[in-house]
């Protein structure tokens, strides 16, 4: 749907293959915490916690049973546990998260599944202190009630 | 000056290249001190004769296993510094690669023009030092101090690089493989699948491992159900489980070729 330019303009990351200094495989298990510093691309099966500073690419049939913290991640696989993005999340048609999101910004391509609560809130700097959620807005009731007269009409 | 250490299969099996060896050095104005290593021969008695000389640039003559040996013996005691570089006679020559010439004429040349560089150094069981990798048995798994990876199937092959050993295959992550950056990368490498019918044709026996998994690491513990590994680090070595493997950082002054591949030279 979107071209890389578009991803970059709408806020979206796409981490390249050769960007990632640490791979974990699709013949391989982690187990454990596992803690980086640079970006991950995941393939394969991880289980304990997964941190990192940098970037993280989870690839379509990587299975991931852990809370997952990075700046940027761009996820195809399978998520079982809470993920907090610092900035932009991205996921895949075939990506399947089952937890919690915490993000800045978040896009979900059509197909993917996704259990859990999310909550994204684009704070900007100044107001990163003030933690009091928006005012819920109601629908106005004239104008909901004239859009039926139309439709009945 | 330079000192030579040659080994003692080139005395025997190759003296028309030792013969050459000995003509271009002197054509080119650096000969030295020739030490003929057999197998009972006292290294370290050498290596300490030759820094009374004045020397202060060894090289190792022969193949891979003359190199480690000449290496291990000079860093066990390494208060002194010293310039190192190999001249490859025959196979294997995966150091002389690392170091950037990879025949006997290009090693020359570089021992003429003397350009150094200082790279890594890996350390097995704070006994054994290694420069290209040391690959483990396939039964092995890789310990980290929070975290531990297993493979999942059979066939793989685990090591820990300081330079890029699988460079028939040309990946796009060649590029962690530095020699100077003070980091190994643990790679779990993995053969491609094949099928029946390609095998009864002989087809896919001998395919190469292709690198799939790679975590860069400064230390690192490979466990084992086995007591005693064999481990390939640039020799064969027998060890103890676990292994902790160490990088000593920009440790070791070599002389460097033409296809050197450093982020930081010198």
């Amino acid at each position: 749907m979107f071209d890389s330019k578009d991803k970059e303009a709408v806020g979206g990351f796409e981490m390249r293959e050769e960007d990632a200094e640490t791979i974990i495989g699709a013949s391989v298990k982690v187990d454990g915490d596992f803690v980086s510093e640079g970006n991950v691309l995941v393939q394969g099966i991880v289980n304990g916690s997964l941190k990192t500073k940098g970037n993280l690419r989870v690839d379509e049939g990587a299975k991931i049973k852990a809370n997952v913290d990075a700046t940027n991640a761009q996820v195809s696989g399978e998520i079982q546990g809470n993920i907090t993005v610092k900035d932009s999340l991205d996921l895949g048609s075939s990506a399947k998260v089952a937890g919690d999101i915490i993000t800045k910004i978040l896009s979900i391509e059509p197909g993917a599944v996704l259990n859990g609560h999310c909550s994204v809130s684009a704070m900007s700097e100044e107001s990163e202190g003030n933690d009091q959620p928006s005012e819920i807005q109601k629908p106005n009731q004239k104008n909901k009630k004239s859009v039926l007269d139309e439709n009945l009409d | 000056m330079y000192a030579y250490f040659i080994d003692d299969w080139v005395y025997n099996n190759h003296h028309r290249k030792l013969d050459r060896l000995d003509l271009v050095l002197t054509q080119k104005g650096i000969q030295g001190r020739k030490i003929k290593l057999s197998r009972l021969h006292d290294l370290g008695g050498s290596i300490k004769d030759c820094l009374s000389s004045g020397i202060k640039t060894f090289v190792a003559v022969g193949s891979d296993t003359t190199t480690s040996r000449v290496l291990n013996s000079m860093l066990k005691d390494n208060n002194f510094s010293f310039s190192f570089a190999c001249v490859p006679i025959d196979e294997p020559r995966a150091i002389a690669r690392v170091f950037g010439y990879g025949s006997m004429l290009e090693a020359v040349d570089a021992l003429a023009v003397h350009r150094t560089s200082k790279i890594d150094i890996g350390l097995l069981n704070k006994r054994h030092y290694f420069v290209t990798a040391a690959v483990f048995p396939k039964k092995c798994s890789l310990g980290f101090k929070s975290y531990s990876i297993s493979s999942l199937y059979r066939d793989h092959h685990i090591s820990v690089c300081n330079s890029n050993i699988y460079m028939n295959h040309t990946t796009d992550y060649a590029r962690n493989f530095d020699i100077t950056d003070g980091v190994f990368e643990a790679v779990i490498a993995r053969r491609p699948q094949v099928s029946f019918f390609d095998k009864m044709r002989g087809k896919g026996n001998d395919s190469v491992y292709i690198p799939e998994t790679i975590f860069p690491v400064k230390s690192i513990i490979i466990k084992s159900k086995d007591k005693t590994l064999s481990v390939f680090a640039d020799a064969e070595k027998q060890l103890t489980s676990p292994i902790k493997v160490d990088i000593l950082p920009q440790m070791l002054e070599v002389i460097i070729g033409k296809d050197f591949y450093g982020s930081k030279q010198h």
